[in-house]
C-alpha cells in the first residue's frame, strides 16, 4: 500500500483535513516529525483535499452552546422522573419490609428503621454561640466539656478517647460501629481533633463537626458548619466528604480548608495539597463539580448558587490553625468577622462602608485583643473602641 | 486509552459513563461530534431548526435507550444513523401533511469554492466542471463520497447507512471516480485515482 492509500483509508486523516482540533492536530504533527520522508507528500495530500472540501453548513459557536444546554436541561428532567421512580419503588421495598418486621415485634422494626437514616443527622438547634465552653455531645447524648479554649481530642485508638493529651473518656458503647459523635466550638475557641483515620482536622472558632468515632462502609463523612482545616490521612479506597450545608467538598488524602459559616453568604474552600472535587447539594445529575488544585480556593455563593475559582496562596487561609491571621486584599470585614468569632466579641460598624475596603496583612491572635487591635487599626486607618464589655466600634 | 473516533472501547467507556449521568462525558460526546453531525444532516435538510431538534432528540434517545448494550458498534456509526432516522422521520412527517411522494430526502453537495490555499494549477473553470459532474450523480452516490470523506466510518458502515453491502459501496466508489475519470481530467483528479485504483 503505498502513502495516499494508507492516508485515504485512515479516517483520523479526513478528520485532520476537514474536522481539525487540537488534539488531532498534535497527534498528526508528532506523525510527521517521526515519518519526515512522508511529510512533505502528507501536507501537500491535505492541502489538495482541504481544497476539495464540500462546502459544510456549520452551527455558530452560539448555536452550539444553546443546542448543549436546550440538551442538558432535557437530560436533567428525564433524570429527575427517573429519580421520583426510583424513589417510589423505593418506598414501597422499605413498606415491604416494615410489614414484614411488624408481624414479627415493634420494636425491631423502629431499630431497623433507625439504622437506615443513620450517620448524619443532626439536631439544628444547637448553635456553637448559645454555649458557654467548647463540648463534645457523645453517641449515647451526654455532653462532656472540653475545658480548654484549645482543646484536642485523639479518636485514633478505638478503645478510648483521649481529650487535651491527658484525661481519658470511656465510651459506654464502643462496640459499635459509626455511631455520630458531635463537637461544638463557640466563639473564642478552637480544637484539633484527630478522627480514627489518622485525619486531622482543626475546628475554628463557631464552628460543629458531627463524626463518627468510626468510619466504616464506602466513604468517609462528616459534617461540618463553620470552618475547619483538614489534613486527610490518604485513603484511596474510601473519600473523604465534607458535607455542608449548601456543598459537598470529595477527597482521597489531601490538605484544605472549608468556610462554611451559617450566616456567611458564601462558602469556601482552599486547597493546600493534593485534589479535591466540590459539589453542589441540590446539583443536578449533569452539572459538573468543581476541581481544585493546589493553591485554588473555589468560593460557592448561595444566592446564584455558583461557585467561582480563584489563584490564590492556600497559606493564607489555612495560617489560623496556628492563631496566626493572614490576608491578602480581603474585605475588612471579613477580617472583622474572624476576630469576632476568635474572641468572641462583636465589633459593629458607624459606617458600613468602612467593611467594604480591601486591606493586606498578617495578625497573631494569640497576642491579647488591644495589640490587635492597634494593629489592624493601623493598616486600615480607622480606628476602634470598646463601648462595653464585648462591643466595640469600629469607625 | 486513545481518544479517537475510531476507538470503540474508548467510547463505549465515554457512553457508559455519560448514561450515568457524567456531565463531562455528554460534553465529550457533544464536541467531538456535534460539528460533523450537523454538516452531514444539512446535507439531507436545510432546514437548520428541524436540524437542531433532530440533534436534541438524538442525545436524548442515547441517554433513554441502550442501543450499545444490546449491540456493540462503533458509536460515531451509531450517532450517523440514529441522525439520519431521526431526519427522514420528521421529514416524512412534514411531507405527508402536505401530501407528498415516496422520495423523501435529496443529498445536495457542492464542492467548497471559498476553502482557502487552492493549489496553483486548480482553476476555477475546473471547479465548475466538477460541480457539474456531481449534480449528474444520483442523491445516493453524492451521500456516498460525502460520507467516505467527511466521517470516519468505514465501507460496511457507510453500507449499512445507505442500505447497500460493503462490497456494493466500494465499487460505487471506484465507479464515480472512473466516471469523473473518463469525463473529466484536472490535474487534482489525480488524487482521486491515486486513492482509487486498488
Amino acid at each position: 500500500m503505498d502513502i495516499y492509500e494508507k492516508l485515504i483509508e485512515n479516517p483520523l486523516f479526513f478528520k485532520w483535513v476537514y474536522h481539525p482540533g487540537t488534539e488531532i492536530d498534535s497527534w498528526w504533527k508528532a506523525y510527521l516529525e517521526m515519518n519526515p520522508s512522508e511529510a512533505d507528500q502528507i501536507l501537500q495530500f491535505k492541502q489538495r483535499f482541504y481544497a476539495l472540501g464540500f462546502s459544510v453548513e456549520k452551527l455558530t459557536e452560539l448555536e452550539k452552546k444553546a443546542l448543549a444546554k436546550q440538551i442538558i436541561q432535557r437530560l436533567e428532567s428525564i433524570e429527575k422522573k427517573r429519580k421520583r421512580y426510583q424513589f417510589a419503588i423505593g418506598l414501597t421495598k422499605y413498606a415491604a419490609i416494615a410489614i414484614l418486621f411488624f408481624s414479627i415485634g415493634g420494636v425491631f422494626v423502629y431499630m431497623q428503621m433507625d439504622k437506615q437514616h443513620n450517620e448524619l443527622y443532626v439536631d439544628e438547634s444547637r448553635i456553637p454561640t448559645q454555649l458557654e465552653g467548647p463540648v463534645l455531645i457523645m453517641p449515647e447524648g451526654k455532653s462532656i466539656p472540653l475545658l480548654k479554649t484549645e482543646s484536642s481530642l485523639d479518636y485514633t485508638n478505638p478503645d478510648q478517647l483521649v481529650l487535651n493529651n491527658e484525661s481519658v473518656i470511656q465510651s459506654g458503647s464502643n462496640n459499635e460501629k459509626s455511631l455520630t459523635n458531635q463537637i461544638i466550638i463557640p466563639y473564642g475557641n478552637r480544637s484539633k481533633i484527630t478522627l480514627s483515620d489518622n485525619t486531622v482536622v482543626w475546628l475554628n472558632a463557631g464552628s460543629r463537626l458531627i463524626f463518627p468515632s468510626k468510619f466504616s462502609g464506602k466513604q468517609r463523612e462528616v459534617l461540618l458548619f463553620g470552618e475547619a482545616f483538614f489534613d486527610v490521612f490518604e485513603n484511596t479506597e474510601m473519600p473523604f466528604i465534607v458535607k455542608t450545608t449548601s456543598l459537598e467538598v470529595k477527597v482521597l488524602g489531601t490538605e484544605f480548608n472549608v468556610s462554611a459559616y451559617p450566616e456567611d453568604n458564601t462558602v469556601q474552600t482552599v486547597l493546600k495539597e493534593g485534589s479535591v472535587s466540590i459539589k453542589k447539594n441540590n446539583s443536578g445529575i449533569f452539572e459538573s463539580d468543581v476541581v481544585l488544585k493546589p493553591n485554588q480556593m473555589a468560593l460557592f455563593n448561595k444566592n446564584s448558587q455558583n461557585s467561582k475559582v480563584y489563584e490564590v496562596d492556600a497559606a493564607y487561609y489555612t495560617i489560623w490553625v496556628k492563631g496566626l491571621l493572614s490576608f491578602d486584599n480581603q474585605d475588612l470585614s471579613r477580617i472583622i468577622k474572624k476576630i469576632e468569632r476568635y474572641y468572641n466579641i462583636q465589633i459593629s460598624y458607624t459606617d458600613p462602608l468602612i467593611g467594604l475596603q480591601k486591606i493586606s496583612g498578617k495578625l497573631d491572635l494569640n497576642k491579647n485583643l488591644q495589640e490587635v487591635f492597634e494593629y489592624l487599626a493601623k493598616v486600615s486607618s480607622t480606628e476602634i473602641r470598646q463601648i462595653d464589655n464585648n462591643n466595640y466600634e469600629i469607625k | 486509552m486513545a481518544k479517537d473516533a475510531r476507538n470503540k472501547e474508548y467510547w463505549q467507556l465515554v457512553l457508559l459513563k455519560f448514561k450515568t449521568g457524567d456531565r463531562n462525558s455528554f460534553e465529550e460526546i457533544y464536541n467531538e461530534f456535534s460539528d460533523q453531525l450537523f454538516a452531514y444532516g444539512a446535507k439531507i435538510t436545510t432546514d437548520r431548526e428541524l436540524l437542531k431538534d433532530c440533534i436534541q432528540d438524538l442525545f436524548i434517545d442515547l441517554y433513554k435507550y441502550n442501543p450499545s448494550i444490546k449491540n456493540p458498534e462503533l458509536l460515531e456509526f451509531y450517532l450517523y444513523k440514529s441522525l439520519k432516522r431521526l431526519i427522514i422521520k420528521k421529514l416524512q412527517k412534514d411531507k405527508r401533511m402536505v401530501g407528498i411522494g415516496q422520495e423523501y430526502y435529496s443529498f445536495d453537495l457542492i464542492f467548497s469554492s471559498e476553502a482557502n490555499g487552492f493549489p496553483d494549477e486548480f482553476q476555477n473553470e475546473q471547479l465548475e466542471m466538477l460541480q457539474k459532474v456531481l449534480k449528474t450523480l444520483d442523491d445516493k452516490k453524492r451521500e456516498l463520497l460525502f460520507l467516505k470523506f467527511t466521517s470516519g466510518l468505514n465501507y460496511s458502515e457507510i453500507g449499512d447507512l445507505l442500505n447497500l453491502k460493503p462490497d456494493t459501496v466500494k465499487k460505487q466508489v471506484q465507479r464515480i471516480i472512473q466516471y469523473l475519470r473518463s469525463n473529466f481530467e484536472p490535474k487534482i483528479l489525480e488524487l482521486f485515482f491515486v486513492c482509487y485504483k486498488a
